[in-house]
């Protein structure tokens, strides 16, 4: 792998993954098909296959980590950025800005990790 | 490979598909499988529209299949109703790795060659998959609604869960009776069919509950989601092939299902022709229906 590995905590993993399934669960179920929405939906089931495995590791460790490939870290970055939107036109709410508060952290994890 | 057996079943009794509906008559013009319950013929041009549909899925829900799965971790996979073995096929392409098997009551529509990885059983699962517990990292199963009556659902998705190790993941896709922004004339059609289905004991209504049937089979971490395709040239390439391909699908219906209820064939095709014209006109989605879920890695 070319990429440094992402640590996460395992709340933060547990967050990852329903943001992915979040993610993919609403843009299969509103954008058309196309070429590029299945290879991102792709990118990002395969992902979330890797990161529940690694979740499934002995729990005495305190943070996982995932090995990420370039179309990967590309896939995450847009997933969050895209479901930020998504929240930020929600109502308010405690939940929204939660949730919005930990995809920024999210994401500045991101862009720290994978420098570009 | 593994030491595979039948499970020894009794057969005192007609089975319960025989005891609640009449398989409709031959057609001169279709074939089909004898002595099992399942509604679409199997014949060569069957097989060219399941190669089609095959096709027309990955392009429309983006995958040969929608679980999770870490490539590294699947290392058996069974595809039951494999048909023309077209999925098998192109998974062993994904996971070169991996034993996959792919089971059907019939095994006259197989290409060839096929990939060494590749195995084909004929079976019935509504009489139990021939296979121990605990067999398959990946059990897969779609489009089955009209081979598996209502009252037999729960019974085969439990079969599924039996031969999925542990942790395995297993997955359903359907294609029911929901068309959005349905006019009068698609209504129509969806009401004839689903009756004429009912009839025949096949209840379309359970196809809304997947998740619910993988959790009554014990399975965990289980995700349901109703999958809208748009139907019709509207919505371009991918529109303009899902009509074709429901248009074909309800077209192999149609030596079974017209002459159980009386109505002549000329008259089913005007019905077709006015729902697919009103599929461009009110832009329709098709709803396909999808649930997985785990087998618990502990029993």
């Amino acid at each position: 792998m070319s990429t440094p590995p992402l640590r996460l905590t395992h709340d933060q993993a547990a967050r990852l993954d329903l943001y992915m399934q979040t993610y993919r669960t609403y843009t299969i179920a509103t954008l058309l098909p196309s070429p590029e929405r299945n290879i991102l939906l792709r990118i990002l089931q395969t992902l979330r296959g890797k990161l529940i495995v690694e979740r499934e590791q002995p729990p005495a460790r305190h943070a996982l980590t995932l090995y990420l490939a370039k179309e990967e870290v590309t896939a995450l970055k847009k997933t969050i950025t895209d479901l930020f939107t998504l929240y930020a036109s929600q109502p308010e709410s405690t939940e929204r800005l939660f949730t919005l508060s930990d995809l920024t952290s999210l994401k500045a994890c991101l862009n720290k990790t994978f420098e570009s | 490979m593994w030491p595979f057996h039948r499970r020894n079943q009794a057969k005192t009794e007609r089975p319960v598909w025989q005891r609640t509906a009449t398989l409709p008559p031959l057609s001169e013009q279709r074939t089909y499988v004898p002595d099992v319950p399942y509604l679409l013929p199997k014949d060569a041009q069957e097989d060219q529209r399941l190669n089609y549909q095959h096709h027309v899925l990955y392009r429309t829900i983006s995958n040969h299949y929608l679980a999770p799965l870490a490539p590294a971790s699947v290392t058996t996979i069974l595809d039951v109703g494999t048909g023309t073995g077209i999925w098998p096929i192109d998974m062993a392409a994904l996971f070169p790795q991996a034993h996959i098997i792919g089971v059907d009551v019939a095994l006259s529509s197989l290409p060839r060659p096929l990939p060494q990885t590749c195995l084909f059983v004929q079976a019935n699962i509504l009489e139990g998959l021939p296979f121990p517990d605990q067999q398959f990292t990946f059990t897969h199963q779609r489009l089955l609604v009209a081979a598996i009556p209502a009252a037999l659902w729960p019974k085969a998705v439990r079969e599924l869960v039996r031969v999925t190790r542990p942790g395995g993941w297993v997955e359903l896709l359907e294609l029911g009776d929901t068309i959005q922004n349905a006019g009068p004339a698609t209504k129509r059609l969806l009401t004839w069919m689903t009756t004429i289905s009912k009839d025949l004991g096949f209840e379309i209504d359970i196809l809304h509950h997947l998740g619910d049937l993988l959790q009554q089979s014990g399975c965990q971490d289980i995700e349901s989601q109703d999958i809208p395709v748009p139907l019709g040239a509207w919505a371009g390439a991918n529109g303009k092939m899902l009509k074709t391909d429901v248009l074909h699908g309800y077209g192999a219906l149609k030596d079974s299902y017209c002459p159980r209820s009386g109505t002549p064939p000329e008259v089913f095709d005007a019905m077709m022709q006015e729902a697919a014209d009103e599929w461009e006109h009110n832009h329709c989605s098709y709803v396909f229906h999808a649930a997985y879920g785990r087998r618990p890695q502990t029993p």
